[in-house]
């Protein structure tokens, strides 16, 4: 009785909204100039509304805003999402973070391990229909080098006359041959694993016509043509990108009639529409996690990513050149409670920087432990003494943490246990992470990186190298350098031998960490919720999507 | 009348130039360095710094550079995000300015069509309990902020009452997800045109002519109606630039909460990410927005209060 | 030597001053919605000068083995997601509005009256121009403009500040929370001082055409001397009425910048920011989103009633 009561209220509701809103417009409409475009939209929505399974769309929502749709200036961990709907390159990493064939069917690798032949599979086209062969790899990899964004292009380096064409001085790499229209020949300077780091964007291929045909108003990467599993249908700037299938796709177009990825990245939001399914996947924020969890929801997937959490330091910036503080700092926190509590204990304590779910992990790695009379006294065996002298510490929070992300929480935390265990007050400075003048001022701060392909060179050489961009000091970074560090890592990057190579770059994460240019804090933790009529989808290890060309929509 | 309307169109030139020019200031000296943010992780490279700003026209005057600006905006070039290479601002403002509007066009029919008759009912039943009542819900409500009013809402018709369930999103306007969002935006306005109304009401109620009317046995509606309505409309009008202002303010709080892709949330991502030519051009457009409001208010005021006088 | 007339006409002037805000204040505290308003705006002031100093809690501190517990006797409002009593939050919330209300009043009160009383007294193109730039600033969306001010003003006041730390050596000025509220403080007073401005220029314009001015002004006295000693105190009623009604709008906006994460930055206590951080547990915790947004609109509440009875007693032809 008081069910059918409520319904009924709800509904009387509803209907009344609707009817009000309905005598409205049939009153204004012609008045209305926004109407059309607001009709056309609600249209487009309504299609999407009841998919049965003859239909087969798919509704997702971005995490956070996009920054390039082109492969080649990645900015954010998101901009992966999209480039992986429309773009592809010779080779791509599965669900479990395998590199598996994609545009190339095989390749050889020589003795020396400097010279790379690719064989493409036969019949590869475009997703506007034409031929793609041989001199569109040898475009791409020439058109990256060249770009002018950094931001992918430096995992080229160690191919032959890379730096030539970065520089402008060539248009083309010597180290990029075609042998015939299916067969590339990859030649290096140095022995790298390249097939490992060719999953990553850098590598991903994209078409000369379509590239040179940009214009401001109408950028190429709006109607990008490409050779990943869909195609561009629609772009509607600050709303939605709609895809639907590539039919040249060379694995045969996939199933899904669309993917539609709204471009609304609040997750509160993204969690009511999750409930009232409009959309099939939504990433939780942490304080939402609970609910699901503790009620063992069916519909909650959790995937350890290889992502890790830390607060970096400067350590050309006083006072962090003392290794002393630098160890007091990490010896005050307590990341067990900081997990258990602020964190929900949804997290796993990190100690190094290799993540568990990833090859090389080392659970033996000795970090910093955390102990308050350890960091005072190690406050004062350090050049400054004691707390009094050191200078005011500041710390760098990302803008981009968003209003209801953990970091704020976390850094408020952090910031409690130094003022308790180190009696030091230190101060949070928000900013956006390109700003560089933020980095300037503060000597601290916290950040999260996900690897960029599967291999370790991605996760200690990229955090720990001195000449690693994160380590620059001309660029005012974090300016670490540990030349015993430097000398394993260097030796580990040229090292195929997996175990070998494992123990090397383990021994130099120990040194790194036992320098406490960085605090690991934790290994990051997706949860996401998918809907039961969502069919082989999957979360990838660094959060992407791998497997969005394989998901069928079951009727509902 | 005519010479008065040019006159205040040729107030409105250098009152949009200072808007700019103020704006660009501030977005001038306030912010880091464009340039550096553009290098990116070349920004100490003085060589490449010293090119891009030759090319990108940033080691000229500032008034040379305020001059392109403000040409450009006149085209409607506001120029390029910094967040995003491939997003123009002008495409960006015109992509999400329907949507807001929209909305606002929604709150606005609300704002009319209960605010106006609840005046009206407010000055015809002057002194009894129904006036205090909506008299001392105006004051109430109208210190209320759309930030605090949406999780009111929230709690009350979505988790205690069970009233609305779709709440988030954007699907236009012919659906159930605007009228929570323009029923809180429209909140804090109604309040002022219901305010607006029974004042001008009781006013013209006072009159002799309506007092006329009174005595000669129309009831007190068909008075309201014929005479009054009329006369206390002019107050309304004069508020509409305030309006209008009120309904920028409370897309900037609001359309983040519901998740509605419209001009506030363009301003709210922007601020997150420091894209200051997006920030400019909202900044420029919200004024402007604001200026026609008053000019047409202005226009309007001469057909329908034939007293005023323009010399 | 001054001339004897001037000081009759002032001490006329004063008796009569004094007569109309002993008047005043009568009609003030007869008015029940203004003492209403008037009591909860001294609670308020009261809570956030001692409310600090009499909670057991620190609005700072920590307990992260308390996290996100509900209301009992020992937290009356629960704690936060880091455990703080977030009944002390509020109170230290309460200081910031304070705060931030009373020294934006201050600017906006100065800024408005200095500029009111030149554009005045000067009158001519002075005025024109003066006048001009009120209705230019009045023509931007006075949050919007805000946030803009607030957005751009951040980075080179805090070069600013540290320059300052550099040259004096008072550390104390550079820490982000001082610049927080000079930046709000900043971003606020420069949107808001020209309503004040214009009500300023239009009562000395009204009070300078009535005789005691006019005779002071045939006398010789000095323009500044009239404008302090005369023109100013009788233009002061409206200044307090629209002060008082515009410190609401102040708190408001303080909040309001900080619900987008733009004013005050955490640990700072601002109601605004309370409500953006647990905005995301709405559902499950509503009392954390419910608690800071109605004490808010309590508090802007209370200064329009406020603003309200002062505008009847100290305009008393102005009611109906």
């Amino acid at each position: 009785m008081r069910q059918t009561g409520k319904i009924s209220r709800r509904q009387l509701i509803q209907g009344a909204g609707g009817l009000g809103l309905a005598m409205l417009a049939a009153a204004c409409a012609p008045a209305a100039p926004a109407a059309p475009a607001v009709e056309d939209e609600s249209a487009t929505a309504e299609d999407a509304e009841p998919a049965p399974a003859a239909q087969q769309v798919l509704t997702l929502a971005q995490p956070e805003p996009f920054k390039a749709l082109d492969p080649h200036t990645m900015g954010t961990l998101v901009d992966l999402h999209y480039h992986e709907m429309n773009f592809s390159g010779l080779v791509r990493t599965d669900a479990n973070y395998n590199v598996v064939p994609e545009l190339a069917e095989s390749w050889e690798i020589s003795d020396d391990l400097l010279d790379f032949t690719f064989h493409l599979r036969e019949g590869l086209k475009w997703s506007d229909g034409s031929p793609f062969n041989a001199k569109d790899v040898v475009y791409s990899l020439n058109r990256n080098a060249a770009h002018e964004d950094a931001s992918t292009k430096r995992w080229l380096a160690n191919i032959v006359g890379y730096e030539a064409v970065r520089d402008g001085e060539a248009e083309a790499m010597e180290g990029v041959v075609i042998i015939d229209d299916f067969t590339v020949a990859i030649t290096l300077d140095q022995a790298v694993d390249l097939v490992a780091r060719m999953p990553f964007a850098a590598f991903w291929m994209v078409q000369q016509a379509n590239v040179e045909s940009d214009t401001p108003d109408d950028p190429w990467t709006h109607r990008a043509v490409g050779t990943g599993p869909f195609m561009i249908k629609e772009f509607v700037e600050g709303q939605r990108i709609v895809y639907e299938p590539n039919p040249h796709y060379w694995a045969g177009p996939p199933q899904l009639d669309e993917v539609v990825w709204l471009q609304l990245e609040d997750k509160q939001t993204q969690l009511a529409l999750y409930e009232n399914d409009e959309i099939d996947v939504v990433e939780l924020d942490t304080v939402n996690v609970p609910r699901f969890k503790d009620a063992d929801d069916p519909e909650l997937v959790e995937v350890d990513m290889i992502w890790w959490w830390y607060t970096w330091k400067k350590v050309l910036i006083p006072p962090m050149d003392d290794i002393k503080v630098r160890q007091a700092f990490n010896a005050a926190i307590d990341r067990t409670t900081l997990i258990e509590t602020v964190l929900k204990g949804l997290y796993t304590e990190a100690h190094g920087i290799i993540p568990t779910s990833m090859p090389g992990h080392n659970p033996n790695v000795q970090d910093i432990p955390f102990n308050p009379d350890r960091a005072k006294q190690l406050i004062s065996e350090s050049s400054y003494g004691d707390v009094s002298n050191l200078p005011p510490i500041k710390f760098f929070q990302p803008g981009w943490s968003g209003i209801f992300g953990i970091a704020p929480r976390l850094i408020v935390a952090l910031q409690q246990m130094w003022q308790d265990n180190l009696g030091i007050e230190v101060e949070i400075k928000v900013e956006e992470f390109e700003y560089e003048s933020a980095e300037t001022r503060a000597q601290m701060g916290i950040n999260s990186t996900t690897a960029r392909f599967p291999d370790l060179e991605s996760i200690v050489w990229e955090m720990a190298h001195s000449k690693s961009l994160r380590n620059a000091p001309e660029l005012n970074r974090w300016g670490y350098g540990n030349p015993e560090v430097d000398a394993l890592l260097d030796q580990a990057r040229y090292t195929l031998e997996q175990n070998e190579k494992h123990r090397l770059y383990q021994e130099a994460e120990q040194l790194y960490i036992t320098d406490a240019a960085i605090m690991p804090i934790m290994f990051n933790r997706l949860f996401v919720l998918v809907k039961p009529w969502v069919k082989n989808f999957q979360v990838g290890p660094t959060g992407t999507y791998p497997s969005t060309r394989d998901v069928v929509i079951e009727a509902r | 009348m005519t010479l008065y309307l040019v006159r205040r169109l040729l107030v409105f030139i250098p009152t949009f130039m200072a808007i700019t020019l103020i704006t660009y200031t501030l977005g001038f000296y306030g912010p880091g360095d464009p340039v550096r943010i553009r290098l990116g992780e070349n920004w100490h490279d003085e060589e490449a710094y010293l090119a891009l700003k030759h090319e990108l026209g940033l080691d000229r005057p500032f008034t040379e550079q305020f001059a392109d600006y403000l040409w450009a905006v006149l085209q409607g070039d506001f120029g390029e995000s910094i967040y995003r290479s491939d997003l123009q601002v002008g495409e960006a403002m015109a992509n999400t300015l329907p949507v807001s509007a929209t909305l606002a066009f929604a709150s606005s029919l609300v704002i009319i069509l209960v605010g106006i008759p609840l005046g009206l009912i407010a000055a015809l039943k002057h002194n009894t309990w129904i006036d205090y009542l909506l008299v001392s819900i105006t004051v109430l409500g109208s210190s209320i902020p759309v930030f605090v009013l949406a999780p009111i809402f929230m709690i009350v018709l979505v988790l205690k009452l069970n009233l609305i369930d779709k709440i988030y999103g954007w699907e236009g306007l012919f659906s159930q997800k605007i009228i929570m969002p323009a029923l809180i935006l429209a909140f804090g306005p109604l309040l002022g045109v219901m305010r607006l109304t029974r004042q001008g009401v009781l006013e013209v109620l006072n009159q002799d002519y309506v007092r006329t009317a009174r005595a000669k046995g129309l009831s007190g509606w068909v008075v309201a109606i014929r005479h009054v309505l009329r006369n206390a409309i002019t107050p309304l009008l004069t508020n509409m630039g305030l309006v209008v202002a009120f309904l920028i303010t409370g897309s900037i709080l609001l359309e983040s909460i519901f998740g509605i892709p419209g001009f506030g949330s363009l301003i709210v991502r922007s601020l997150r990410q420091r894209d200051y030519p997006i920030l400019m051009g909202t900044t420029i457009i919200g004024a402007s927005i604001i200026m026609v409001a008053n000019l047409i208010v202005d226009i309007v005021y001469v057909y329908i209060d034939p007293r005023v006088s323009y010399n | 030597m001054e001339p004897t007339p001037q000081f009759d006409h002032s001490e006329k002037w004063e008796i009569k001053t004094r007569s109309l805000w002993g008047d005043a204040f009568r009609r003030l505290v007869r008015s029940k919605t203004a003492l209403l308003g008037l009591s909860i705006f001294l609670l308020f002031v009261f809570a956030a000068i001692f409310g600090l100093a009499l909670s057991p809690y620190d609005y700072l501190r920590q307990d992260l083995y308390a996290l996100e517990q509900g209301p009992s006797l020992a937290h009356p409002f629960g704690t936060d997601e880091l455990g703080r009593d977030f009944l002390t939050r509020i109170i230290a919330g309460a200081r910031t509005a304070l705060f931030v209300g009373v020294f934006v009043t201050i600017l906006q009160v100065g800024c408005g009256v200095l500029i009111g009383a030149t554009a005045a007294y000067l009158g001519g193109w002075i005025d024109t121009l003066l006048m001009w730039t009120v209705d230019t600033i009045l023509s931007f969306p006075h949050f919007l403009l805000a946030v803009f001010i607030n957005a751009t003003l951040e980075n080179p006041i805090e070069d600013a500040m540290v320059t300052l730390a550099e040259r004096t050596g008072w550390q104390w000025v550079n820490n982000t929370v001082y610049i927080d509220y000079v930046v709000v403080f900043g971003a606020l007073a420069m949107v808001g001082w020209g309503p004040i401005a214009r009500l300023v220029r239009g009562q000395i314009l009204s009070l300078r055409a009535q005789d005691f001015i006019l005779s002071a002004e045939a006398t010789g006295v000095q323009t500044p001397r009239i404008v302090v000693r005369h023109l100013l105190p009788n233009a002061l009623g409206p200044v307090i009425v629209a002060a008082t009604a515009g410190f609401g709008s102040i708190v408001l906006a303080e909040s309001s910048l900080s619900f987008l994460g733009i004013g005050i930055q955490p640990p700072g206590a601002s109601w605004g920011a309370m409500i953006t951080e647990n905005l995301g547990v709405w559902r499950e915790r509503p009392h954390l989103v419910a608690v800071p947004g109605i004490t808010l609109s309590i508090i802007v509440f209370a200064a329009n009633f406020l603003g309200d009875g002062l505008n009847d007693a100290l305009n008393p032809q102005s009611r109906h």
